[in-house]
């Protein structure tokens, strides 16, 4: 008799393979890694975000669409980051693998400011963004590769910004 | 297919049994609103140790597994915008009766808070918590180091999967939200910390 765990052990087993299977190197953004170029510090009613994703085998083959609040700014693979600088605002940033946002970060108006957000894509070490500190993030942009996309401003679904204020409502 | 690879992610991730796995409770700024407050003119501090910071918490999740997460260090940033709302500085503190230190930054008040936590799931197969509480108790002592006011207060945050699928913190997301929501009315409200 299988126990509910061994159940659950299949059943990962079964989806672990045929994620391996199933994963898709789709290229809707046109996304290269590029050389990195150092931004322009941000004027004073801008803000520079930087989005950086963590260097993890899990899920490596799932390109990771970086969207703010409704357009897709950027597409990160393990190991990859990109930037964008916005008006000073709420702005929601999410990590978005069709057909669903999975990870998300609320950057709030910071006039002038730099911030860095990490995602984190592990079994057991987590799924979520998060800010880091400009020390980390600088020895993160160093060993990782910046990645830009030819086709801008495309529209998502919806806009996240809405969508997750109603999940916390 | 897409599609089918991202629910197999999705369903893999959270079906992945016998582990402790990470989550994040810090709940999004946004969410903790200063509206309708007016701002104390003074100076408060706050004080958390390097232990409770480092302090790695694992407790229930779904399906036999885990949840870990470290909740000084990730709700610190939920408590300086909670006293940043209300009063014109916040200092964070090496030390929590530092006289010196207290004089010289003309600190009103030094709160400390003390977090606990408590999650479970009702779900068998998923593994993040679908219920989730965040309990703080939280003093707060005047300049010269006496107590002045304290308080503990829970607050609490349930996901189900259609909502946590988008956010696999999100119980304790809300559960922090819902605490800190009601540490800020409790200090408004406190006639001994205007």
């Amino acid at each position: 008799m299988m126990s509910l765990r061994d159940i659950r052990r299949c059943i990962f087993a079964v989806c672990a393979l045929s994620l391996a299977l199933s994963a898709q190197a789709g290229d809707t953004y046109k996304v290269k890694e590029v050389p990195y170029v150092e931004p322009q510090a941000p004027g004073p009613d801008e803000t520079l975000i930087y989005v950086l994703r963590e260097k993890s085998s899990f899920a490596a083959l799932q390109k990771f669409a970086i969207i703010d609040n409704d357009t897709v700014v950027g597409v990160l693979k393990p190991g990859n980051f990109t930037y964008i600088t916005v008006p000073s605002a709420q702005h929601e940033i999410v990590g978005y693998v069709s057909p669903s946002p999975l990870v998300h970060y609320r950057v709030m108006p910071s006039q002038g400011k730099t911030l860095y957000l990490l995602i984190k894509v592990g079994y057991t070490t987590g799924l979520f963004m998060e800010p880091i500190d400009e020390a980390q993030a600088k020895t993160l942009i160093a060993a990782f590769q910046k990645t830009d996309i030819e086709i801008k401003g495309k529209k998502a679904k919806m806009n996240y910004k809405d969508y997750y204020d109603r999940l916390f409502q | 297919m897409k599609k089918i690879s991202v629910m197999t992610a999705l369903v893999a991730m959270m079906f992945a049994s016998g582990c402790a796995h990470m989550i994040n409770v810090t709940p999004p700024a946004n969410t903790i609103s200063p509206e309708g407050i007016t701002k104390v003119d003074k100076t408060v501090g706050y004080y958390i140790s390097k232990e409770q910071r480092a302090l790695l918490v694992t407790s229930k999740g779904g399906g036999g597994d885990k949840v870990t997460y470290h909740p000084y260090a990730e709700l610190e940033p939920t408590l300086n915008q909670v006293l940043s709302n209300l009063y014109t500085k916040v200092v964070p503190l090496a030390a929590i009766n530092d006289k010196a230190e207290l004089e010289s930054k003309q600190i009103a008040y030094v709160f400390a808070p003390v977090i606990t936590t408590t999650s479970k799931s009702s779900s068998a197969l998923t593994w993040p918590p679908t219920n989730f509480t965040v309990t703080i108790a939280c003093t707060a002592a005047n300049g010269s180091g006496a107590n002045v006011w304290n308080k503990t207060i829970t607050g609490t945050g349930d996901a189900v999967f259609e909502d946590f699928k988008h956010d696999f913190s999100l119980a304790a997301r809300r559960a922090s939200k819902d605490a800190f929501n009601q540490l800020q009315k409790e200090i408004v409200s406190a006639p001994a910390l205007k």
